[in-house]
């Protein structure tokens, strides 16, 4: 029974995972763009909020900072991954490890390398029951989270938008040729990259301070990505769920007696699963006419 | 509608595909576009498209006009607003997508409801499709796809249709309804159509007028009744002439126009 | 003709810019090289560190006129809290700095000390780091390396007293980073905490910086301890584990060392720092009495610098150079400014200050086991002594 508040605290880590990936595997999906840059559009979203709340409210700084994120995830995709149209993946993908480095340095500059804690936090919606405690941030974490989540998937599956950009990610030359606006929907898809990233890192750095190393959330993208499937949306959340309770269960039994073992753990479960369903938890198994 | 003017393309920099290739298409006209692997038909088809760049192509010199617009260099997008469709080789589906999805996909530029009327269309019309409407369309068989893809086609509402080899991989059988049916929705559309083949038997049905390419040159222009009548298209690709074995390794016609 | 006497202008004016420069610059400089955690998880401490270190640097050049008539300057390179690049940067100054002039070099972290340690010993340069590690006050096997202060193991030393003082057979959680700074107390007190008849009930390892305690929290509160020693972080994660902590009702006192007793955890801290005890060995800015301070506050003024409050690294780093600055004046005097003679005259420096901004720099095996203890007061926003001068050895 008392593990109930580690799981509840897991799937509340887990869902803000869930929405990094996310972004991840959405520009993944539709573009085979590996985004290494991930964690600096976390690190730069949030800081962006950081900023946007020294003048206005939490709420409204949210909800300012998304739509600034949004343009900053399709000017990312103007500058760095347009240009390189055409030329191997690669070389976009070199791009965006280039671009972590260069936001990296860039938000040092800006905003210097202290922490820096934001003046209110979010409303209280902590709440104890029994002996069970589950904190104010994962409560907000499955409020923001899973409605985003949700709706990305509506988004992808079922509404038009989404039928597009499947269809790009599929074959870019097949959806040209029907005349579809590739670059412009992809354009779309990396804003929509920033803005989930900065939710998430909002959502991190209100409850527990901003400081460069929150680049290193960004890290954990990969495992929660493999794990469900690269192209996988839905498996991202899966995964993004079941990586936040995982690494909660190891804190709870493995930390005692290995210390500093959870930080190993998302990785170590990637490979576990990888041995079994190489294709991650979701992935898409190529449909090939034989 | 379509002018083909002297169109040379040249693939990395180094591959010339075309040699300075004519050809016209008219309003509701339906022309052939024969010739054997490797003619450059499938090249001439992309650079109409506007899709050279996808394959490292480009014009080298020539012109291509369409709808009374030069679209030599222009983006595919810009092609297929003015009414070109291209349906490509090799049965370019989105195989992870329902026939459903695939429709959607072509019908972007539909509103809904006229987007719903037209997959309804397409389902009265094509019985089988409707069945599979919701399995992933790679798993259809190769001529339910060729039909769907035709049906996608259409729902960009073109006004010229490119088709490029739709009978490859097909049964005799399947080639035949693919063809009927092309044939078919042309009529009804009042589309233009511009049919590339190798297989010249199955494409000389639908079409009034015919080109032959081989080696990036047009070798051979006239209507269909001249094409049935030639010597040189009647062997090479009709099959007509039959020279028995034995003559045949001593002694071949020579092509005419070389 | 214009460009000769674009040219003479230009030198007229090189020359009267650089005159206090030729003063000092017929002699060598006197150099301290400081490999400092710039960027990375300690950054914060970093560069409030440096500042600290440049004030005390300049005030040494302009108000007690430079070493022996000599110019003292810094040489700074960014570690990042990394051991590899920290090493690069040592390699790098040192190769590149004249031994008569490298006299000595500051280190970042316990990691970095002990890697550069034996090197160090090798060159006989004097060094110390903002590592407060036991490894490290070694005189035989370390004869040039100093620590400014009290040790990891003397910090927790106070602290376990002040809990046996508070209560008898207490449970006691240890919370720290897999740092080599987090970890080297530990041993000691696993091994002192039977001994003053307490239980450690707990321990938790966690990196450097966090972005949630809520698992932590959690496990402590099954263990359910008393007291909760917290080590291995720079403000990087204790304002998080205190809040954490309170939300979830944890009822336990906090414990912190040296570098935690940063006045920016009660401000980060808010109502959960309450109470948080910690060991420090310099004064803080507000200590309005202490004469170092008054002595940094007129020097900032006078160069129209912001003299609101200076953090406890600024503190600790301007004490540092003071210290060594004087001991390099003394081993000037002495004839003997190299590295062998400031390694002397720091061992004998017994009776300096630092203008009061240590206790005094009595040595005992290379450290100063001097230390107060400080309880966190939210109220009046600052940390108020609770103990006078302990003496841990």
């Amino acid at each position: 029974m008392d593990i109930l508040p580690y799981l509840l605290g897991g799937l509340g880590n887990g869902a803000l995972y869930s929405l990094l990936a996310l972004g991840f595997v959405l520009v993944y999906r539709a573009t085979s763009v590996v985004n290494f840059a991930i964690g600096e559009f976390l690190l730069v979203g949030a800081y962006l909020t950081y900023t946007l709340s020294l003048r206005l409210p939490l709420s409204l700084a949210l909800l300012l900072a998304l739509p600034l994120a949004f343009l900053f995830g399709l000017l990312v995709e103007r500058g760095f991954v347009r240009p390189l149209l055409g030329r191997n993946v690669v070389a976009v993908i070199m791009a965006t490890i280039g671009l972590a480095a260069a936001l990296d340095g860039g938000v040092l500059l800006v905003w210097g390398a202290d922490l820096k804690y934001f003046p209110t936090g979010l409303p209280e919606l902590g709440f104890g029951l029994g002996g069970l405690y589950l904190s104010s941030r994962a409560v907000w974490s499955f409020l923001l989270g899973a409605p985003t989540a949700l709706f990305l998937l509506w988004l992808l599956q079922k509404s038009r938008y989404g039928v597009l950009v499947r269809a790009i990610s599929e074959s870019e030359v097949a959806a040209l040729a029907l005349g579809i606006p590739t670059r412009r929907l992809l354009a779309l898809v990396w804003g929509l990259s920033g803005a989930l990233a900065t939710l998430a890192g909002a959502m991190v750095a209100v409850a527990g301070g901003l400081g460069p190393n929150l680049v290193l959330m960004g890290l954990k993208v990969f495992p929660v990505a493999i794990l469900g499937g690269l192209d996988s949306v839905g498996g991202a959340v899966v995964a993004g769920l079941f990586l936040g309770v995982i690494e909660a269960l190891s804190q709870r039994f493995l930390e005692p007696l290995l210390p500093g073992f959870t930080e190993a753990v998302p990785f170590l479960l990637v490979f576990l699963v990888l041995l079994v369903r190489p294709y991650g938890l979701f992935g898409q198994r190529e449909i090939e006419r034989v | 509608m379509l002018f083909v003017e002297n169109l040379k393309i040249v693939y990395q920099g180094v591959i010339l595909a075309l040699q300075g290739v004519s050809l016209r298409v008219g309003e509701k006209e339906a022309v052939a576009l024969l010739g054997p692997n490797g003619a450059g038909k499938s090249s001439l088809v992309r650079a109409v498209a506007g899709l050279l760049p996808k394959f490292e192509g480009r014009v080298l010199d020539g012109h291509i006009r369409f709808s009374n617009q030069d679209t030599t260099h222009a983006p595919a997008e810009r092609v297929s607003a003015l009414g070109l469709t291209t349906v490509l080789e090799g049965r370019p589906l989105f195989r992870h997508l329902t026939p459903v999805e695939n429709l959607m996909a072509a019908g972007h530029r539909l509103p809904a409801r006229e987007l719903k009327e037209g997959i309804e269309e397409v389902f009265t019309r094509f019985p089988r499709l409707y069945e599979r409407r919701k399995e992933q369309s790679g798993y259809l068989s190769g001529g339910e796809q060729q039909m769907l893809l035709l049906a996608m086609a259409l729902l960009t509402r073109p006004r010229l249709l490119v088709v490029d080899e739709p009978s490859l991989g097909l049964a005799p059988k399947l080639v035949e309804e693919v063809m009927r049916t092309l044939d078919e929705l042309r009529r009804e559309k009042g589309l233009s159509l511009l049919l590339v083949e190798q297989n010249a038997r199955a494409a000389l049905g639908l079409v009034e007028r015919v080109y032959v390419l081989e080696q990036g040159r047009v070798v051979f222009e006239g209507s269909r009744e001249e094409a049935q009548k030639d010597q040189d298209v009647m062997e090479f690709y009709l099959g007509k002439e039959v020279v028995g074995f034995r003559q045949a390794k001593r002694y071949r016609r020579r092509k005419r126009w070389v | 003709m214009k460009r000769r006497e674009v040219l003479k202008t230009g030198i007229g004016v090189a020359a009267a810019l650089g005159i206090p420069h030729i003063a000092f610059s017929q002699a060598r400089p006197v150099k301290v090289g400081l490999l400092l955690p710039l960027t990375g998880p300690f950054a914060f401490a970093g560069q409030a560190g440096l500042e600290g270190f440049r004030d005390a640097a300049e005030y040494v050049n302009e108000v007690l006129g430079g070493i022996g008539g000599r110019r003292f300057e810094l040489v700074v390179e960014d570690t990042g809290y990394d051991v590899a690049k920290a090493t690069a940067a040592f390699n790098r100054i040192v190769s590149r700095e004249r031994p008569e002039e490298l006299l000595f070099v500051y280190g970042d972290s316990t990691g970095t000390a002990k890697a550069l340690a034996p090197e160090v010993t090798r060159l006989g340069l004097p060094f110390s780091a903002t590592s407060f590690s036991s490894e490290l006050a070694d005189p035989e096997k370390y004869p040039t390396i100093y620590v400014f202060g009290p040790t990891y193991n003397d910090m927790f030393e106070a602290l376990l007293r002040q809990i046996r003082r508070t209560k008898g057979r207490a449970r006691v959680a240890l919370v720290y980073s897999n740092t080599e700074f987090g970890r080297d107390p530990i041993p000691y007190a696993k091994k002192r905490a039977p001994e003053l008849k307490m239980e450690i009930v707990h321990e938790e390892v966690t990196p450097p910086s966090l972005t949630d305690a809520t698992p932590i929290v959690l496990n402590l509160r099954r263990a359910n301890p008393d007291f909760v020693l917290l080590q291995g972080y720079a403000l990087s994660a204790e304002p998080l584990i205190l809040r954490t902590a309170r939300e979830q009702g944890l009822k336990a006192s906090f414990m912190g060392t040296y570098y935690s007793a940063e006045l920016a955890l009660i401000q980060r801290a808010g109502p959960a720092a309450e109470g948080f005890i910690v060991t420090y060995h310099n004064p803080y800015w507000y200590d309005s009495l202490n004469q170092g301070v008054q002595e940094l506050r007129r020097f900032r003024q006078s160069k129209g610098r912001d003299v609101s409050y200076r953090t406890t690294y600024y503190m600790g780093g301007a004490a540092a150079i003071f210290t060594i600055a004087e001991a390099m004046r003394r081993a000037a005097q002495a004839g003997k400014l190299n590295r062998a003679g400031l390694a002397e005259y720091l061992e004998k420096i017994s009776d300096y200050t630092a203008f009061g901004l240590s206790q005094g720099y009595r040595f005992v095996n290379h450290r100063l086991p001097y230390t107060k203890l400080y309880r966190a007061n939210v109220k009046d926003g600052r940390f108020d002594a609770i103990t006078d001068w302990i003496t841990l050895g």
